[in-house]
């Protein structure tokens, strides 16, 4: 028997803040509020955000009672792929979103012109955000020499 | 307007560094591409594919925390899979614990799936299964009436 897997389907995050997540999600990275699931007392279960086609980040309007803090926690980051990352970089810091070298508890704020940015390791573009619950997010652009799409050959 | 075009990675600090790489490419039989290296040598990032362009990384690189799920914003990843009886038998046999929800809050599925089918909320098929950290890992098969389908458009 072998597991047939089709994709990563989502990522699910409680919200202390959620109409500032819903926000941030939807007008400051562009993703699409796509449909609720409700409790049975008619209240707000959950929020069905699209990132791409077959693609969601869940929120819950569910406060969590610790920090956060990504250095404390397995959870790392979880990663956008997009088509063009300086257009990217630059439309979020239009936006007011700050974009950072790598996690932002790390690594300093992202300097320069996103077109001059190096690549990193892996062969790919990438920068860091977080969100307002404090969740890192990376955005990664894939280039010719990136090790996501040699290896996977 | 610059785009998003998907998720492309999950990423996950490690305590038992080598029981999730254990984990993740033998248990959930995710295929292992490459590998990135400090500068020393040792290993950094583990990547694994879930499909063409997505991935799991592993990082070793650890927490100082519990990871307790209930403390933090994350709450869980979810993998899609082409059948959801065949994963669950497939996990099962290695040993996995199965649940209905997240772990910490519901029981193991006690019922056979075939005669259970029970949808989720949201008309899809899903399990829970924990990794060596303890993070929520949902499977989950779309039906035809799953509203992540009949919501969605190209």
């Amino acid at each position: 028997m072998a597991i047939n897997y089709t994709a990563l389907g989502h990522v699910a995050l409680r919200c202390r803040d959620y109409q500032k997540m819903l926000d941030f999600y939807v007008k400051k990275l562009g993703c699409e509020e796509l449909f609720h699931l409700d409790n049975d007392d008619g209240s707000l279960w959950l929020t069905y955000v699209r990132t791409a086609k077959g693609q969601f980040v869940e929120l819950f309007p569910e406060d969590y009672p610790g920090d956060n803090d990504a250095l404390k926690q397995s959870p790392h980051h979880f990663c956008f792929e997009v088509d063009d990352f300086a257009g990217f970089v630059r439309q979020l810091r239009e936006r007011g979103v700050t974009v950072y070298d790598g996690p932002a508890n790390t690594h300093p704020v992202m300097a320069g012109e996103p077109e001059d940015r190096a690549r990193g390791m892996c062969g790919s573009l990438c920068a860091f955000i977080q969100d307002p619950e404090g969740n890192d997010i990376e955005i990664m652009q894939f280039t010719d020499a990136s090790m996501q799409l040699i290896c996977d050959r | 307007m610059a785009k998003i075009n998907g998720l492309t990675h999950c990423s996950f600090r490690t305590n038992h560094f080598d029981e999730m790489v254990h984990f993740y490419r033998d248990i959930l039989e995710l295929p292992h591409l490459f590998t990135l290296r400090n500068e020393d040598g040792s290993v950094w990032i583990e990547y694994l594919k879930i499909a063409p362009r997505e991935f799991i990384e592993l990082f070793n690189e650890r927490y100082t925390g519990d990871n307790n799920w209930r403390n933090r914003a994350h709450q869980h990843i979810c993998l899609m899979v082409e059948d959801i009886v065949e994963a669950a038998r497939s996990l099962e046999a290695k040993g996995v614990m199965i649940c209905h929800g997240p772990i910490m809050e519901n029981p193991p599925y006690r019922i056979p799936y075939e005669i259970d089918h029970s949808r989720g909320k949201c008309n899809s098929y899903g399990f829970f299964v924990h990794d060596p950290e303890g993070n929520e890992i949902e499977f989950m098969q779309y039906t035809d009436e799953s509203l992540q389908v009949v919501n969605d458009h190209d």
